[in-house]
């Protein structure tokens, strides 16, 4: 096993919430994201 | 009826062509601008001010949309001749004109709005997938908690109809005569037609008109006038609009007429149902413009399932190919059910597809299409128990009403 | 081995003394040795090219200098921010390449430092004038490359050699040392482990669709991944139904069998097609038809332990797992396809081990995969483990062991190397999978055990010592989890547990887990959690916490086994919750049941079957000895009492004598 001195999970989660910052979501919520639709938002009407 | 409007069709195209070979051959400079200006409004203006062609430009663009959600024909009609005429006077004389060749395709410009309502329609609905024009939709859902607030007046209809169906008389009947419904009638009536009477239903609005019928709601008068209405109408049901046929409130008009005793209503709704809006490529329209017997873009996902559902419900689907509506769009709706029910064009399609549930005998597909849990949206929830209320196998009075 | 009067004996196939670690251990196995050289092959192509380049000067210069040394020509053309920015980059593409399988991140910014230093070669500098050169840097990049590989060719070997210094004594003390026997007790819940078990149950008996009280954030690693969560959860949930609720089946083989559908939602496996994306360049969507163990591996395992524990085979019928995309596209498996996918993925593979993200091998996630083999072939006869079995053992002990008798948590399966990624403490541990190997390697697994446990008997026993009366006043330091979204102190106690319970501290164990509950409980309940930790860590502790006598290794290889005695088949959910119904002696009923979520101040009816036809049953309160009702067994042997269910109630359901006569009634 070589060793690169740098621990991936952690830096892993501080780019997540580097991220989420700058997009202003956050880290983690209790109710499932929605899809992204793929058909529109609404109806014509 | 299809001689009647193919005849029409070649009057209109004859004609259009005739005038614009005129105008060109022999109208010259002055010609040549009012022919580009009828192709693209604005066009023929545009060596005057750019500025005023833009402008004439987006006013028409507006007010084909309008056209084709309200009916209100004359507007760009008014728009596109008045611009036209006016290029006409304005075109500085001994100028060359532009391209010749922009004249030619001139006798197809009818076929071109068709083309620029698609592209309308397809942009708008893009238009809402971006993230600020999301953010101002959601913001506008959050400012009515209630979605049945945030309903529109045409969904309120179709929502009403649909709970009738589903046996639900009482709740549909204070939906159906929600005064938000008649108010948008009227202006519609006024804006569209110049229609001032009291009655706000005198013609047209098959939605709300349906509604109001499968509730129980309609005096005499009210039923005699949605009969003659239907029975003058192209389509053999009233418009939605003027001139603007719509899958769902159309069936869903047919079916109301069929039960207050005219049949023959449901069966010219039928004949147009599988000829001049058949599936073409796995689709139907979402409009069809009665004029000229025109289909207008696609319909959505979740009303070409509700409608064809319907249609199937009562026996109005192709008699050698009673399911190909579902095989069409089976895999569209499971598509939907796997995004799960967060957006209402979604959730509306999960619903509509367990309509067809109660005729297809697809055991993957009833799976797959009764995980979502369908609770947002009314009109999604009135399907959902329209589709209820036709699998339930207790339930045989009301399926022998909806079922032919 | 017997686990206690509620199980029959199971043959684990575990061996009285484990197998001695290598006296000769390889720096590398022969597959991981080829990709290693191949990588090497590939670096020195790109140093001869790079010389070709240096030796040609100019722009070609900066480019060889780059491709000695990421970053070198940038040196060269006096740019040292640019030389910065370079491994700065190359830092962020090596985590990118660990965390989404971006592959080709690294090769690509190499290419790219050599391209662009060979078009700025000419260009401007900061502080100096263009087209300036630092001849200097030419030795120092190079000093730097030889730097580089010196280091992980050290780090690689000074582990090695350490490791292989401990081969001896570590032999020796597997030849001698024995350790306790773990202790296996049959447990009463508390009013905590009915809290978890109702928190769990709102859980899984929500809609399919719903997921409310889940962690959701990035759904690649960590806590936040939902699969994980729903895994682990079903994992908990089986060891509770063989252990607690055998003979009331209905409540827990909904909650887990909805716990397996709710990993067929697209929002939980739709990770997946961006992986195959980036990592294999794979627009496919199916998530089991390649790689991707960690879904694979581990919700078959969850599938397996869900049968094995309730007797359903709702997920053998085909098309029962079926995953729809969101473009309708629907892709079909059952158990049986699911399995083999697993199976197939094991055989096309090179190493012998298949990723979890493309180009990431992992002993964990396949050890778990071939768990689920394992399960599979015990419930359905089929071969399927047993047939890889060989070949899964050489890889592990070839390509994975290091000589102390560690595994290495991942290799990649392109360049076949490996190092610590921080996801477990030192990159390796001695057992792995969520079993411990005792299924599928029952040698391995006590080796790995006695290697891991050296020394733990004696710490245990020294906090045994500091339980009074059962009890153990003791914090423990809250740490962060994995996520970084909150500390906690339970991942902490949940080792505690474990550990003492390994080394037959039953008394130490069950104090601690008191003394966590007093310390981590927050009253809450669903949506929220009892306990003040995540929803993947709670999940892990109620694993520990409810996996006795019986554990999933056991229950892996034994399979199902029909409850007997009385058996409780209809007690309404969310009305009455049901925490214990289990028959010791085949012939009556303990039983206890709480209110649910949504008691009812009116009686709940419950519906038994499996009674013995004609007899008449006495229903008695536990703990006062109380008479409660009586029943009547009909024909078929079924039974129904109606029973206000206002607080915890224990009861016992036991025959009173053969009488003529249909159906029961309640008193």
């Amino acid at each position: 096993m070589i060793s690169f001195r740098i621990n991936c999970a952690q830096v892993w989660v501080r780019l997540v919430r580097f991220v989420c910052k700058v997009t202003r979501r956050p880290q983690v919520t209790y109710d499932a994201p929605p899809m992204p639709a793929r058909s529109p938002a609404r109806s014509a009407r | 009826m299809h001689a009647r409007l193919g005849l029409r069709r070649a009057v209109a195209g004859s004609v259009s062509l005739v005038i614009s070979v005129c105008l060109v051959v022999f109208g010259g400079h002055v010609g040549a601008h009012v022919v580009q200006n009828v192709l693209v409004p604005g066009l023929g203006l545009h060596e005057q001010s750019w500025w005023l062609a833009v402008a004439v430009f987006v006013a028409a663009t507006a007010s084909i949309v309008a056209w084709v959600q309200w009916g209100v024909d004359w507007v760009p009609v008014a728009i596109v001749v008045g611009s036209s005429v006016a290029s006409g006077v304005l075109a500085e004389a001994g100028h060359e004109p532009a391209a010749r060749w922009v004249a030619s395709p001139a006798a197809h410009e009818f076929p071109l709005v068709v083309v620029v309502v698609t592209g309308i329609v397809w942009l708008r609905n893009a238009a809402r997938r971006l993230p600020l024009v999301r953010t101002v939709l959601e913001r506008r859902r959050r400012r009515h908690p209630e979605p049945l607030d945030a309903l529109g007046a045409v969904d309120r209809s179709r929502t009403a109809a649909v709970l009738a169906l589903a046996g639900d008389v009482e709740r549909a009947t204070v939906l159906a005569t929600d005064p938000r419904i008649a108010a948008r009638a009227r202006r519609v009536g006024l804006i569209a037609r110049a229609r001032r009477g009291p009655d706000p239903f005198v013609r047209d609005h098959a939605a709300p008109r349906a509604a109001l019928a499968l509730a129980g709601v309609l005096d005499g008068d009210a039923i005699d006038r949605f009969r003659e209405d239907a029975s003058r109408a192209v389509a053999g049901v009233p418009a939605s609009e003027p001139t603007w046929v719509r899958p769902l409130d159309a069936t869903l008009a047919a079916v109301a007429l069929t039960r207050i005793g005219e049949t023959a209503a449901g069966d010219r709704w039928a004949t147009v149902w599988h000829t001049n809006l058949a599936l073409r490529n796995g689709h139907r329209p979402a409009g069809w413009w009665t004029p000229l017997g025109i289909r207008i873009a696609t319909a959505p996902l979740w009303e070409h399932a509700a409608a064809s559902a319907l249609a199937r419900a009562h026996g109005w689907h192709h008699p050698e190919r009673p399911d190909a509506d579902w095989q069409a769009i089976r895999r569209r709706l499971l598509g939907a059910a796997a995004r799960g029910s967060a957006a209402v064009d979604d959730e509306r399609a999960i619903a509509a597809g367990r309509l067809w549930l109660a005729f297809a005998d697809d055991e993957q597909a009833a799976r797959i299409l009764s995980r979502p849990t369908v609770q947002h949206d009314p009109l999604a929830v009135a399907l959902d128990r329209l589709a209820a209320h036709l699998a339930d196998p207790r339930d045989h009075t009301d399926r022998k009403d909806l079922v032919a | 081995m017997t686990v206690s009067e509620l199980h029959r004996p199971i043959d684990t196939g575990e061996p009285a003394r484990p197998p001695l670690l290598p006296a000769q251990p390889r720096r590398m196995g022969p597959v991981t040795r080829a990709l290693v050289l191949r990588t090497i092959a590939v670096i020195a192509f790109a140093q001869a090219v790079g010389v070709v380049f240096v030796a040609i000067g100019g722009r070609w210069r900066a480019a060889g200098l780059s491709l000695a040394f990421p970053g070198g020509g940038f040196l060269y053309s006096a740019a040292p921010v640019a030389f910065v920015l370079t491994w700065a980059a190359l830092t962020v593409a090596l985590v990118l390449w660990w965390g989404m399988s971006v592959h080709w991140g690294i090769p690509l910014l190499w290419v790219l430092s050599a391209v662009g230093a060979a078009l700025w070669a000419d260009g401007p500098r900061l502080g100096y004038d263009s087209g300036t050169t630092w001849g200097w840097a030419i030795p120092v990049v190079y000093l730097l490359a030889l730097a580089g590989a010196g280091t992980l060719v050290y780090t690689f070997e000074s582990r090695f050699r350490a490791k292989r210094a401990k081969v001896d004594e570590l032999n020796a003390y597997l030849a001698t040392a024995t350790l306790p026997e773990p202790a296996r007790p049959l447990r009463e819940p508390d009013d905590m482990d009915a809290e978890l078990l109702r928190w769990a149950y709102e859980l899984s008996l929500q809609p399919v669709d719903a997921f409310r009280g889940f962690e959701w954030g990035e759904q690649f690693h960590g806590g936040t991944v939902v699969r994980y969560q729903l895994n682990y959860l079903g994992w908990a949930l089986a060891p509770y139904a063989v252990n607690y609720v055998p003979n009331a089946p209905g409540q827990i083989e909904l909650a887990l069998r909805n716990l397996v559908h709710k990993q067929t939602d697209l929002r939980v496996w739709r990770y997946w097609r961006t992986l195959n994306l980036i990592g294999n360049l794979d627009a496919n969507p199916d998530p089991l038809v390649r790689d991707n163990i960690m879904f694979s591996g581990f919700t078959g395992d969850q599938i397996n332990l869900y049968e094995a524990a309730t007797g359903s085979t709702i997920f053998d019928e085909p098309g029962s797992l079926t995953f729809v995309w969101e473009d309708g596209r629907t892709f079909a498996y059952d158990h049986h396809s699911w399995m083999e996918a697993v199976r197939r993925n094991f055989d096309e593979s090179r190493l012998g081990f298949f990723p979890c993200e493309p180009g990431w091998a992992f002993a964990a996630c396949n050890t778990i995969g071939a768990q689920a083999l394992l399960g599979h072939d015990r419930l359905h006869g089929t071969e399927l483990w047993s047939e890889l079995e060989p070949r899964w053992r050489r890889t592990l002990e070839l390509e994975y062991l290091m000589p102390d008798g560690n595994y290495a948590n991942i290799r990649s399966t392109h360049t076949g190397l490996s190092w610590d990624t921080g996801e477990t403490p030192g990159g390796e541990y001695f057992t792995t999978g969520s079993h411990g190997f005792a299924d599928v390697a029952p040698d391995l697994a006590l080796r790995g055990r006695m290697l891991q446990l050296r020394g733990t008997p004696e710490k245990m026993a020294g906090l045994a010592a500091m339980v009074r009366d059962g009890e153990l006043s003791l914090e423990l330091p809250e740490e962060w989890e994995r996520n970084r979204a909150r500390k906690t102190a339970v991942s902490s106690w949940t080792k505690l547990i474990a550990g003492a319970r390994m080394v037959g501290q039953g008394e130490l164990a069950e104090a601690a887990q008191r003394a966590c509950d007093r310390q981590c409980a927050t009253g809450d309940t669903w949506p929220e959690r009892p306990l003040r930790v995540g929803v993947a860590n709670l999940a892990l502790h109620l694993l520990v916490r409810w996996s006795t006598p019986m554990d999933n290794a056991t229950l892996n290889l034994r399979g199902y086994v029909p409850p007997v005695g009385p058996v409780l088949r209809d007690a309404p959910w969310p009305q009455v919750m049901v925490t214990v119904a289990r028959s010791l002696d085949g012939d009556s009923l303990e039983l206890t049941l709480r209110p649910g979520p949504e008691p009812s101040t009116a009686a709940v009816s419950l519906r038994f079957d499996s009674l013995r036809p004609g007899v008449a049953y006495e229903v008695h309160d536990r703990d006062t000895g109380a008479d409660v009702a009586s029943l009547v067994a009909d024909a078929e042997g079924a039974a129904s009492l109606d029973l206000v269910v206002a607080a915890r109630r224990a009861l016992r359901l036991a025959p009173v004598a053969a009488v003529p006569g249909d159906g029961g009634g309640a008193r």
